[in-house]
């Protein structure tokens, strides 16, 4: 395995040579703005199945996108290889294109340097994860299997590893000009303990490094996945009706990342498809709920010192003791709508476009703990997994309860399975009445444990409503 | 450059490298958005480059090469050999490929209108004819319209160390579009599409007027809809929903890498009667022109028509190179191996799912449904494979009262397990459409998330005791 490890070297200033050619000759072609993007790296990974090692692959993760205006008319173009004549090519492409868009009056520039304060952020980029041996990628693969097998004879585990490294250059003819180096190592294991076919019991658990590969604890990895699988078996359906639900820390930050997100996305705004477009200084929550955006973290998950814009990040009020207090945007939306760009730009591959959005949300501590959140429930249910909105933004939410246990008299009394959540983003946020006073603090991000009253709970036991309907 | 990989590929020392292969990958994609009357996006993306897959004492290893220079070729293949060589002393089940299995086979898209021949004007003014259409149904309610057009043509060319040498076309067409009403908080998505593998004949020949006029009704009607109800109840799906419910129930269940993972709930159930005999479930990759077609899969494998569920009995898994070798019970090859392109390895994936045609009419399913819901059009969904509980949205529905379609409701959820539903099914209808969901399934395996373009459908079909979470 030795023979394939190599020393990871730094490649920016080919990626600059490429990247101010890039600009110099779209301006030759006729584009009056510029912009190009330039990334080089590789992701290798290593996969477990059915308690055993798998394979090991590393990917070329090359890349170039160049979004260049003829006015107002915009064309895009991207590629993977890497090449001075490919990338004349991408460039070459991407203006004939604009050539052919319609203009879009509403746009004014591509992103400029603006006079804001460039926060350093610690450990995004760890030479040590970037050379990392494959050989320890193999023992921590080893020790995910044996952690779980630990737990349970029955385990099945399947697993992986994954280590990314990337260069990362955003040039754009209007003076921006950053480069981003990141790495990132992660490990996961997905466990079931199949008792019966109908009876499997079925766990997870993941973690995530940018700078310390030491950190990583994957026979730990192996073993929570395992115990959660355990603890998952013999699950039940209950009677539908309506009940309170305590949302654990990984639940409630994927519920309220994902809310909160959606809404306060100034794209969605602009286009008033937004639940929350209408409501810039009102009340959207319970009002003990705060909750920023902080890309500033050191070694977060999703940390960075430039969005995809190459405009430096910051950290953003979004919810004030319940007061919507701002929407994210990028170069685009805040030049429609008069505000200032936030630096929250990203690049969606799958729309080729770009979109504002949350980068690592964190939410307020409360003052009440989650034990005494969970003693005090008479009847409802303490749920792991998260709520989203259902159908394509619509305020709606209808949610599979992925991973939670029935509370009875304030004691956990088994897991649930082929249950559902049902409310709306806005009952969902005023029914929060509990936030707890611990928080996790993990992968970049901070979050409490939420107790939410009345949410819909639909499952496949006795019935305790008859089926209805409720009006708009 | 075939034949320079080619060369490559000889060198390898078949002593200790059990397999091995490679694949050229190139593809063209162009996108159009347009938004309420803006050009959001005209973009286009050629990805170019080789994925190398070596198999050596069991051991899999993959690398890819973002380059067609015979070094950098020679040096991933010999990356793609040292990560299996150095991981073979760990693997306790080792991976094999059968060696005798050999292709040879060129396929060229029999396009009923090539995009080449089209002009990138025409394309754009067909996406703004979407936009403006469903826009214009209601401007005042419908607050938001997205068209987008897109198209990719790629090549694989495909060789192995059995002597497999296939060059396979293959191409991508839709055009879809989204609309958002809006009443106060009351906000409500919907969508339709038209795709293709066979060329965009079928996308300029969409009825825009009558497909957009019936979408923007749909999105204005649901603005006074009631909420889905919720709980456990009788339930009517329509087609695309059937399609979502199948891919997802069923079809990932069926995929023989997570058989041979022991991560599914049909392992072991080959033979075992899992649905009424009315329930026949069908993969089928080689229908002409819809969006889950191929000829070919990744791994060089000639598509054809699979088998999954005959007469409500388990008869099949979807296998590639590696599962149909290792699976036992007379699991065969049978070209489910796909990759989205050159970076990812190859994994068993669907192409067209659908459940077959029923005897039975809507009204006689309403009427067997009795009180319960009729639920329309989905936005996809997800199945966890190990225990078979899924769950899918739908865009919009109606009560059903008394065997009686009645009052339009809004978007919901549904959840359930595999193999209940089946079970559980009451009715299936007599109007099967073949493609009714044409969409994107996303799956992981070594090399990451990879899309894949699949189609799904079937007819309407009536089950009893399903979860609907609504509010």
């Amino acid at each position: 395995m030795n023979e394939i490890h190599q020393e990871y070297q730094s490649s920016f200033s080919e990626l600059e040579t490429y990247a101010k050619r890039a600009i110099k000759y779209a301006a030759e072609l006729g584009a009056t703005q510029a912009e190009v993007r330039i990334i080089n790296g590789f992701r290798r990974s290593l996969d477990i199945k059915n308690n055993s090692i798998n394979g090991m692959q590393q990917q070329a993760n090359s890349y170039i996108l160049a979004r260049v205006f003829v006015g107002k008319q915009q064309g895009k173009a991207e590629g993977t290889m890497l090449t001075a004549n490919s990338i004349d090519d991408i460039v070459k492409s991407a203006v004939n294109l604009s050539k052919f868009s319609p203009a879009d009056e509403k746009f004014k520039s591509l992103a400029s340097p603006l006079d804001r304060e460039v926060h350093s952020v610690k450990n995004l980029f760890d030479q040590n994860i970037a050379n990392l041996d494959p050989e320890i990628m193999v023992e921590f693969g080893k020790e995910i299997v044996s952690g779980a097998q630990e737990v349970h004879e029955l385990v099945n585990t399947n697993a992986g590893i994954t280590l990314n490294v990337n260069d990362d250059l955003i040039h754009n003819s209007e003076g921006i000009f950053v480069t981003k180096q990141s790495s990132s190592l992660s490990a996961y294991s997905y466990v079931t303990i199949p008792l019966e076919p109908t009876n499997v019991g079925l766990g997870s658990e993941f973690n995530n490094t940018r700078h310390d590969a030491k950190s990583m604890n994957c026979h730990q990895i192996g073993m929570e996945g395992a115990n959660k699988a355990k603890s998952s078996l013999n699950a039940k359906t209950i009677s539908s009706g309506t009940l309170p639900v305590l949302f654990d820390f990984r639940g409630a930050y994927n519920s309220l990342q994902s809310l909160i997100d959606v809404g306060v996305s100034a794209y969605n705004v602009m286009l008033k498809t937004s639940y929350f477009s209408d409501k810039l200084g009102e009340s959207i929550s319970v009002n003990n709920l705060t909750a920023w955006d902080d890309p500033l973290v050191d070694g977060g998950s999703s940390s960075r010192m430039y969005d995809s814009e190459g405009i430096p990040t910051q950290k953003i009020n979004i919810v004030e003791n319940g007061i919507l207090k701002a929407f994210v945007t990028d170069s685009y939306t805040s030049a429609v709508m008069d505000i200032d760009n936030t630096g929250s730009a990203n690049f969606y591959s799958g729309i080729k476009s770009y979109r504002p959005n949350i980068c690592q949300l964190q939410v307020n501590h409360g003052d009440i703990s989650k034990d005494e959140m969970l003693s005090d429930m008479k009847e409802g249910l303490f749920v792991e997994s998260g709520v989203s909105t259902s159908g394509g933004g619509s305020p709606n939410i209808s949610s599979k309860v992925n991973r939670g246990f029935y509370v009875k008299d304030g004691e956990i009394q088994y897991p649930v399975k082929n249950t559902m959540l049902g409310s709306n983003v806005y009952e969902f946020l005023k029914n929060i009445v509990g936030i707890s006073k611990e928080l996790k603090f993990e992968f970049g991000h901070q979050t409490p444990s939420i107790l939410v009253n009345e949410l819909s709970i639909a499952s496949a036991g006795d019935s305790k409503a008859p089926v209805q309907s409720m009006g708009p | 450059m075939i034949d320079t990989c080619q060369r490559i590929l000889d060198e390898v020392d078949r002593s200790f490298v059990e397999f091995a292969d490679m694949r050229i990958y190139t593809s063209d994609e162009l996108q159009i958005s347009v938004r309420k009357g803006t050009t959001e996006n005209i973009s286009s993306d050629k990805i170019e480059g080789i994925g190398i897959r070596a198999l050596v004492k069991g051991a899999w290893g993959f690398a890819s090469v973002a380059s067609l220079e015979a070094d950098a070729i020679r040096q991933t293949l010999g990356s793609a050999i040292k990560m299996a060589k150095g991981l073979s002393n760990s693997i306790k089940r080792p991976a094999s490929i059968n060696k005798e299995i050999v292709f040879d086979g060129r396929n060229e898209i029999k396009h009923d209108l090539n995009p080449r021949d089209i002009s990138l004007e025409e394309k754009l003014e067909l996406t703004q004819k979407v936009d403006r259409t469903l826009s214009d149904y209601d401007s005042q309610k419908i607050i938001n319209s997205i068209a987008r057009y897109s198209e990719r043509l790629q090549r694989e060319q495909i060789i192995n160390t059995n002597g497999t040498h296939v060059v396979s076309d293959y191409g991508i067409y839709r055009l879809s579009a989204m609309g958002t009403s809006r009443s106060g908080d009351i906000i409500q998505n919907v969508s339709k599409s038209k795709a293709s593998s066979a060329g965009i004949k079928s996308l300029f020949d969409w009825n825009i007027d009558e497909e957009m006029t019936n979408l923007g009704k749909r999105a204005v009607e649901l603005l006074d809809a009631v909420s889905a109800p919720s709980g456990k109840m009788n339930v009517l799906l329509e087609p695309s929903l059937v399609g979502v419910y199948i891919h997802e129930a069923f079809g990932h269940g069926s995929e023989g890498d997570a058989i041979l993972a022991n991560k599914s709930v049909l392992t072991n159930q080959l033979g075992e009667t899992l649905a009424i005999p009315e329930v026949s479930v069908i993969d089928d990759p080689t229908l002409y022109g819809l969006r889950g077609s191929f000829a070919y899969d990744s791994e060089g494998t000639p598509s054809q028509q699979r088998d999954i569920v005959k007469n409500g009995k388990l008869v099949g898994y979807l296998n590639d190179l590696t599962s149909s070798t290792m699976l036992e019970g007379g699991n065969t090859l049978n070209g489910a191996g796909r990759a989205t392109d050159f970076r990812h390895m190859a994994m068993p994936r669907m192409g067209n799912t659908y459940i077959d045609n029923g005897s039975k009419s809507l009204e006689e399913l309403a009427q067997e449904i009795g009180n319960g819901v009729y639920l329309k059009y989905s936005y996809g969904g997800y199945v966890n494979p190990s225990t078979g509980e899924f769950y899918f949205s739908s865009q919009s529905g109606y009560l059903i009262e008394n065997g009686e379609i009645t009052k339009p409701i809004r978007n919901s959820g549904m959840s359930g397990f595999t193999l209940d539903v089946l079970k559980n099914t009451i009715g299936v209808g007599n109007d099967l459409d073949l493609d009714a969901f044409a969409g994107v399934c996303g799956k992981g395996n070594l090399t990451g998330y990879q899309p894949m373009a699949v189609s799904a459908g079937g007819p309407h079909i009536a089950a009893k005791d399903i979860i609907v979470g609504g509010k």
